[in-house]
């Protein structure tokens, strides 16, 4: 079983990261992810959009 | 006479001398690896190739030809590095089927022509991505000097098994401080050398200007003489006018880690501070560009048989795959900035002092770093202070302190093509007592 997306990675998906739910996050991705990565994935999605707010100079 | 406990310098004289038959070397690393229990710093066992290699040696001395500065002396290399009759695994059961290298490794090949003698390949994180060394396909490599701990990682069986004493040195790569982190928590050296410095042919990638291969060794003189072999020349050292690098790297430190550095900085006498501007944010760029690039490496094979990766790196290979070119633009733009401040500094001081990590190995049943109070899982995060350094693209010798307890390294970190001034810099503090590798055999 996959988390079937609907569509490509839509831009801007890093800066509304923590505002979407897993599911949405990564359906937002383009692919179909295997639904036991669906948590984890999500999770470094989140990981890697505070890095990026870091690297445009975001206090942690 | 027996080859345990001697250094790579000391074997190569001892069978060069005709002391030792480099058999005889082989046959005792063998043993030791037999009798290694569940430390699982190797994962394949290269036994026959190790004795013919080691019986070309003796071969030689016989004949009165010089077999080359490592002669005979025992090593092993990480996952990674193509063996000729091997499918090179980068320690993923994804890739256990996949075709056998043709031919070994350019580093391998170069350690060969040395008269090193190959007796096996070591555990890592899957991929490289990750700094505690826990494989699910394998399993975790233990720290040798207490087994509850990780050796760290992504070469953790690397550091380990010269920790342990079962190879005279070993072959890692680092890419974010896969190298420097299990070597500070093994107690013993290593080093990242200038970006590009050394061959790569042959090595699995994982992000491609960030990756280095560099040696573990238990002692200054074996780092210096494996480095020169790989680079195929040495170099001249200068004096190097140290520097304590403070900020970002002072920040974290477990209390074991603050006294020790209070200690090493006593010993050396006054050393001035100085600061790595925009640390952090450099940091966070390596990070991205560290996903972006090991995710686009992975898509392909992500979409077929996702299933077939560790759980662990595979979820983060998944979402590093999706950032998008601007973001992955943004990180690169920043490193020729962050290079700029970091060039004003070396112009100062030829080596500048960080701790490797924030304190000692963690525990496995609690896989966890605090990092401004709040704990965070260790797999990604203990590359706090090694990420930023990479970044930069320098050499970087992590060196294991003279301390009681766990073990805790520094690394001493050059110029670019500086490689010399960081190992004749840790060769000095090893001959002064302030730093040495903790060793079980």
């Amino acid at each position: 079983m996959t988390q079937t997306p609907a569509q490509p990675v839509p831009a801007g998906l890093f800066e509304q990261a923590h505002d979407l739910d897993d599911a949405a996050l990564v359906a937002a991705l383009g692919w179909p992810v295997p639904l036991p990565c669906v948590p984890g994935v999500a999770s470094n999605l989140r990981l890697l959009a505070d890095h990026i707010a870091i690297m445009r100079g975001a206090r942690r | 006479m027996t080859a345990t406990g001697l250094d790579a310098l000391a074997i190569a004289a001892a069978v060069r001398a005709g002391r030792l038959k480099a058999v005889d070397v082989a046959r005792q690393a063998i043993g030791r690896i037999d009798a290694a229990g569940d430390l699982l710093a190797i994962t394949q066992r290269l036994d026959d190739r190790a004795l013919a290699e080691a019986r070309r040696v003796d071969a030689l001395v016989a004949q009165g030809r010089d077999p080359g500065p490592l002669a005979g002396v025992p090593y092993a290399v990480k996952d990674l590095f193509d063996v000729a009759g091997l499918p090179t695994t980068a320690g993923s059961a994804s890739r256990e089927h996949a075709d056998v290298a043709p031919g070994d490794a350019g580093a391998i090949v170069r350690l060969q022509q040395a008269g090193a003698v190959l007796v096996g390949t070591c555990n890592m994180d899957e991929f490289a991505y990750g700094f505690v060394t826990d494989n699910a396909r394998w399993g975790i490599t233990r720290n040798p000097h207490d087994h509850a701990r990780f050796a760290g990682g992504s070469s953790g069986g690397s550091a380990a098994a010269v920790a342990a004493g079962l190879v005279s040195f070993a072959l890692g790569s680092d890419t974010n401080g896969s190298i420097r982190i299990p070597a500070s928590f093994c107690g013993v050296y290593g080093i990242k050398p200038t970006h590009g410095s050394l061959p790569m042919e042959g090595v699995y990638p994982f992000a491609h200007t960030l990756d280095d291969i560099g040696v573990f060794a238990r002692s200054a003189g074996d780092l210096a003489l494996v480095d020169a072999v790989l680079r195929g020349s040495s170099q001249a050292a200068g004096a190097p006018h140290p520097a304590l690098l403070g900020g970002w790297f002072a920040r974290n430190l477990t209390p074991a880690m603050q006294l020790a550095l209070d200690d090493f900085s006593a010993a050396i006498g006054p050393l001035p501070i100085v600061e790595l501007a925009e640390v952090e944010r450099a940091r966070s760029a390596a990070f991205v560009i560290t996903a972006c690039e090991g995710g686009r490496l992975h898509a392909a094979a992500l979409r077929q048989v996702a299933m077939a990766y560790d759980p662990a790196t595979r979820d983060r290979l998944i979402a590093g795959g999706a950032l998008p070119d601007a973001i992955y633009a943004e990180a690169r733009a920043l490193r020729a900035v962050f290079i700029e401040r970091a060039r004003a500094l070396f112009d100062r001081h030829r080596v500048l002092i960080a701790p490797v990590t924030m304190g000692p190995a963690p525990l496995i049943a609690d896989p966890t770093v605090l990092i401004d109070g709040t704990a965070k899982p260790a797999r990604a995060n203990l590359g706090l202070f090694t990420q930023p350094i990479s970044y930069l693209g320098v050499p970087v010798v992590a060196v294991p302190l003279a301390v009681p307890g766990l073990p805790l390294g520094l690394q001493l970190i050059g110029a670019w093509g500086d490689d010399a001034a960081v190992i004749a810099f840790a060769a000095d503090l090893e001959r002064r007592g302030l730093i040495g590798a903790r060793l079980l055999a």
